[in-house]
């Protein structure tokens, strides 16, 4: 198997959170893991699917993966080269590379720029083509993400969510990247036009061979773009697999949990007698041994103590859980 | 029917803007049976929160004009004097919110807020409504309750504060509960856990349920019926059953179909095209028209009637017997 485009190997976040005493000099600043011990790769031209609650992580991961957060551990590989130590200007030409698209349609516009200026911003700070042809090339990206040229005018308070949303992914391809990031990107859209957006991503990711990390709380979505599913909880990935291993026999009973609570369009359906207890706890205050254990139906003494296990391959799934032990630990 | 506890007919919402009046709500027509639970479905702007608040009156009373009849066990609520309508909102009609936090008060510990209608309404000693807030909390399944009534909303979390919401509402043991996109800020298992919570109140106490929601798999696990919104009006409604497995409107059947798990994995979704049309700028005809693939001249003309097509359903479109003629959806 060819290495992959994007690789993180034990990668940690970690905050400062200044609480009152520390500032007065009693006691010291929280720390909050954020990310934890994760490793992940996005192969090229994959999409990988990362879900979980909110709080578990996913967006920090997200932008730490494109340095946008800068992770406090671990190893982080693009196309075989070390993000971590990259230099500002090795940074900026890397952004060429790899693109954001974030969940708020609105909020991640300049409210006072154009579509169009917003547009071209890209290419001339990125000095992709001539200014001459800038023009060209914009109206070139909006109709490949469905953008009528009319709307090149108008500023993001009269557009529609799925509009702003479709400038907010016309804006990452601009540079013509390698790798997007899209965190929760159809959240904030009406039903009919999710399908829309997801749409454009397959089409996106099909025809330019893009890689995608789809950030995502939303499974039967995952499930439908993505070959590849990350689960995350607290900070960890418990179960990293292909998205219908996955979904077919999930082995890390937070994954159980979660698609048993998905919601189904099954006339005949009905909730799920008994469901997961709970809610994820605060990352400030993580349950030491599995973070999962307080919650978890097959919570063992060793759950409690040990921290997590190194991640198990079992099948073609890799899953973290006192449930798999290691060889060598049976 | 004799049977049902509300029974709306015609409800329209006008708002005067200063573009002009823009009709939000439009003959909006349901009813509702002791116990069951309904779905109220719609995009943004389609008028599901716009019906459902005036319904509980909520609305501000100036530069709205609203009409129609809503029948609540033969009372009109459209109609009652302020006085009746605060008895009958604090005791048998509530309603709760998508976002906890922003409808609970902030500096009054969740205890006294629970106990309030009660002490209100039912004319409790502090000590009788402080017990039944417990009991209360207890019912909604926070644990610990006694304990907790002294704590402020923050010190909840999110699903928490919902519970607590929830208490407040059935503090009066309501016949009615209008909740609006009740788990759309919550995580999937909590979501879960609050969607049984209510369905279990409704098999306890015989509480009817509005169940506003986006989410065509959560109405699909907990309603009994279903009424689907666009552009101000109700385009179809019948049994869950019915009308999710085989709609007569062509709007419920796109919706359907446009949802990740309905296509086949890796094959494109069917789409809608173009977008729900705001309140203020509606097409003309049946509001659907603009997007529909079943679009004759006929819909851009005339708005179809909410009627009833089959076994008690009702759909308003034109060229609903051709969609009743076919035995599902078929991606």
């Amino acid at each position: 198997m060819s290495e992959p485009l994007l690789l993180a190997e034990s990668l940690s976040v970690r905050f400062r959170r200044t609480t009152l005493a520390s500032l007065i000099g009693r006691g010291r600043p929280d720390n909050v893991q954020a990310v934890a011990d994760v490793h992940l790769a996005v192969g090229r031209g994959q999409s990988v699917g990362l879900v979980g609650e909110s709080g578990c992580g996913k967006t920090t991961l997200g932008r730490a993966l494109l340095r946008l957060i800068e992770p406090s551990a671990g190893r982080l590989m693009f196309d075989g080269r070390d993000l971590i130590t990259l230099s500002e200007s090795d940074l900026f030409a890397f952004r060429r590379r790899a693109q954001m698209v974030f969940q708020d349609p609105y909020g991640s516009l300049n409210p006072r720029l154009t579509v169009e200026e917003t547009l071209s911003e890209v290419f001339s700070v990125h000095r992709l083509c001539p200014v001459s042809k800038i023009r060209e090339r914009v109206r070139e990206l909006m109709q490949r993400v469905g953008l009528s040229p009319d709307l090149s005018t108008r500023r993001p308070y009269s557009l529609s969510g799925g509009q702003c949303q479709r400038v907010g992914i016309a804006r990452a391809l601009a540079v013509g990247p390698e790798l997007i990031i899209a965190d929760e990107p159809v959240s904030a859209l009406d039903v009919s036009i999710q399908a829309q957006i997801l749409n454009l991503f397959e089409t996106l990711q099909h025809d330019m061979r893009l890689s995608l990390l789809f950030i995502s709380h939303d499974l039967g979505v995952v499930r439908h773009l993505c070959r590849m599913v990350a689960v995350m909880y607290l900070g960890r990935i418990v179960e990293f697999g292909p998205t219908e291993a996955v979904f077919e026999s999930p082995r890390h009973p937070y994954t159980q949990a979660l698609i048993a609570a998905m919601p189904r369009l099954d006339v005949e359906g009905s909730l799920p007698r008994r469901g997961l207890a709970g809610e994820p706890p605060s990352p400030v205050a993580v349950p030491p041994g599995c973070p999962f254990h307080p919650r978890c139906p097959e919570a063992m003494p060793v759950c409690r103590n040990d921290p997590v296990p190194e991640e198990r391959v079992e099948g073609r799934v890799k899953v973290r859980c006192h449930l798999y032990p290691l060889p060598m630990h049976a | 029917m004799t049977t049902s506890l509300l029974e709306v007919r015609d409800l329209c919402v006008t708002f005067d803007t200063s573009r002009g009046p823009v009709r939000a709500v439009r003959a909006v027509a349901f009813s509702l049976a002791p116990a069951e639970v309904m779905g109220l479905v719609g995009e943004s702007g389609s008028g599901k929160s716009v019906s459902c608040r005036a319904l509980m009156r909520l609305l501000p009373p100036r530069g709205v004009r609203m009409s129609g009849v809503a029948l609540f066990q033969g009372r009109d609520i459209l109609a009652l004097p302020e006085e009746e309508l605060r008895d009958l909102r604090g005791t048998e009609l509530a309603m709760i919110f998508q976002n906890p936090s922003s409808h609970l008060n902030p500096v009054m510990p969740v205890g006294d807020q629970i106990a309030e209608p009660v002490l209100v309404h039912e004319g409790a000693s502090r000590r009788q409504a402080r017990a039944r807030a417990a009991e209360l909390l207890r019912q909604v399944g926070i644990p610990d309750p006694d304990s907790q009534l002294d704590r402020y909303p923050h010190q909840f979390s999110g699903g928490m504060r919902q519970r607590v919401m929830i208490a407040a509402a059935l503090a009066c043991r309501p016949k009615l509960l209008i909740a609006d996109e009740p788990t759309t800020a919550l995580d999937v298992t909590v979501q879960a856990q609050i969607l049984r919570l209510l369905l279990e109140l409704r098999d306890r106490s015989g509480l009817a349920i509005v169940l506003i929601s986006h989410n065509l798999g959560v109405i699909a696990q907990t309603c009994d019926s279903v009424s689907v919104m666009y552009g101000g009006r109700v385009v179809e409604r019948g049994s869950k059953r019915d009308v999710l497995s085989r709609p007569h409107h062509p709007y419920t059947e796109a919706l359907i179909r446009s949802q990740p798990e309905s296509a086949p994995l890796g094959a494109p979704l069917p789409t809608i095209e173009g977008q729900p049309p705001a309140p203020s700028e509606l097409p003309t005809g049946c509001a659907f028209h603009p997007r529909c693939p079943y679009a004759q001249p006929v819909c851009v003309e005339e708005a179809p009637p909410l009627e009833e097509t089959q076994d008690g359903r009702r759909s308003a479109c034109w060229r609903w017997p051709e969609l009743a003629a076919r035995s599902g959806v078929t991606p």
